[in-house]
């Protein structure tokens, strides 16, 4: 009971530090309100699940990182917003530079999954390199890689750089 | 000394965090002041980081706070968090899965090992049937008409003798060559210079019995008198021989017939008919030809005799 208690209390805590941090990565990667609340509510599922299996375990920032990565990914796979070829001309050809800036969600939003997530959480939450390569899985050389291409290729397509 | 363009771009990512320091970020920066490309990609990077950290936070909705868990959208389909592309056999355990291939493969090859041989004997049937020769499991009769060839037979016995009368020719037979349906007029002709017709029908068999019966449901199918002399056949050693005397018109449908029901080889049918004896080809099993007799006898009646010799 007191360990029943203990995760629940558990639970509010990571959703009182990282609701919003969750929700904002499912609402803005996956580009809508709807689909975000129930990306968020599966991650929350799955933390609580995992809390319950493993009680003793200090669940920090990159565990819930890790969680909310892997159930995003799998939602962004079967919801992938692809623009119509009218919009990708429109995008490419006719706006001029201030409107493409202004339309910065529609470049951001062609990147793929894992330049989405990173970009998101490094630039504009600013969590730490360490934290992203435990939620990746990957390494802090290659996020920072991976993060300087990612705005070599927004830059291509807002400036038409080559 | 100052760094190139891709030792610049690898610090890109330090540069924007604002961690470099020292002598890297001196010499990052007169770079940046010497180079106008990397200066132009450095200015759009900024533009690009300020709109992303500038962006609008999302809050999360205080209902969604309070009931984190529940209220999931009902609308949302139930694969939406599935893995995309795997199918149900995909997703299911390779010890089941391999098991299931392996129980397959064995029932396949069972098959395979089984039918094969009966596929085969099907098919050899099939021709020899195309071929006119017997075929002992087209000799099975329906229960009714067993019946009543049991009752024929029974009518008609089978009796016992030698067959130095029939089987032989006679030695005034002249050959008149086996008559097509096409020769209609060329009979016509003959048929009015012979003084008595015999036709010889022989039909080689495995079980001339079982093809006694079937000659005997003929006889009955053309109304042959039972008490017509010779309707019963005479069993001799080498096989079953029926010697009748028939109508002209009744020899003709016999052979229609017997025609229909063994499909003939018309490029043996002669040879076999001029040398019957030596005949050894096995798949011309029916040969029939009409002699003619010099001896008289009353107008419009023919002898017919059917041979069925034992393979």
């Amino acid at each position: 009971m007191a360990l029943a208690q203990k995760n629940t209390k558990k639970f509010e805590n990571i959703l009182e530090l990282y609701g919003d941090l969750i929700y904002d990565i499912c609402v803005n990667i996956l580009w809508s309100s709807s689909l975000g609340q129930v990306a968020f509510k599966t991650t929350m599922k799955e933390i609580k699940h995992e809390l319950k299996a493993n009680p003793y375990f200090d669940y920090k920032r990159a565990f819930v990182l890790k969680i909310t990565y892997e159930k995003l990914g799998f939602a962004y796979q079967k919801n992938i917003k692809k623009l119509t070829p009218a919009e990708q001309i429109m995008l490419d050809t006719y706006l001029s530079l201030n409107d493409k800036i202004n339309q910065f969600d529609s470049y951001f939003h062609r990147l793929p999954f894992a330049d989405m997530f990173l970009l998101l959480i490094r630039d504009k939450h600013g969590l730490p390199y360490t934290e992203i390569a435990a939620a990746m899985n990957t390494s802090e050389d290659s996020l920072k890689t991976q993060r300087q291409m990612a705005y070599r290729t927004l830059e291509e397509w807002i400036w038409e750089t080559q | 000394m100052s760094i190139n363009c891709f030792e610049w771009n690898n610090q890109l990512s330090n540069l924007l965090d604002g961690t470099l320091k020292g002598e890297n970020k001196i010499k990052n920066d007169e770079h940046l002041k010497k180079c106008s490309t990397c200066q132009k990609h450095y200015d759009h990077t900024l533009i690009i980081f300020s709109t992303l950290s500038q962006q609008k936070r999302e809050i999360l909705p205080a209902q969604l706070r309070k009931e984190p868990l529940t209220h999931l959208l009902h609308s949302i389909p139930q694969e939406f968090f599935s893995h995309k592309g795997k199918t149900y056999w995909q997703k299911t355990p390779w010890y089941i899965r391999a098991g299931t291939q392996g129980i397959l493969f064995f029932i396949i090859a069972f098959f395979l090992i089984t039918l094969t041989p009966k596929l085969k004997s099907l098919y050899e049937r099939e021709k020899n049937q195309n071929q006119g020769v017997l075929d002992p499991f087209s000799l099975k009769l329906e229960e009714e008409s067993q019946e009543n060839i049991h009752e024929a037979s029974q009518q008609q016995p089978l009796t016992r003798g030698n067959l130095t009368i029939a089987a032989q020719k006679e030695p005034d037979e002249a050959f008149l060559g086996e008559l097509d349906e096409n020769d209609s007029e060329t009979n016509n002709t003959q048929k009015e210079n012979i003084a008595q017709e015999i036709w010889r029908f022989h039909i080689k068999t495995d079980s001339p019995h079982e093809m006694r019966l079937k000659i005997l449901k003929l006889f009955t199918e053309l109304k042959i008198s039972p008490q017509t002399h010779g309707t019963g056949g005479i069993e001799a050693p080498g096989g079953i021989q029926f010697d009748l005397q028939v109508t002209q018109e009744l020899a003709e449908k016999i052979k229609n017939h017997l025609t229909m029901f063994f499909p003939k080889n018309k490029d043996n049918a002669i040879d076999n008919a001029i040398d019957n004896e030596n005949s050894t080809n096995i798949q011309s099993t029916f040969t029939w030809y009409k002699n003619k007799v010099k001896r008289a006898q009353p107008n419009g009646i023919a002898r017919v005799v059917i041979w069925l010799s034992q393979v």
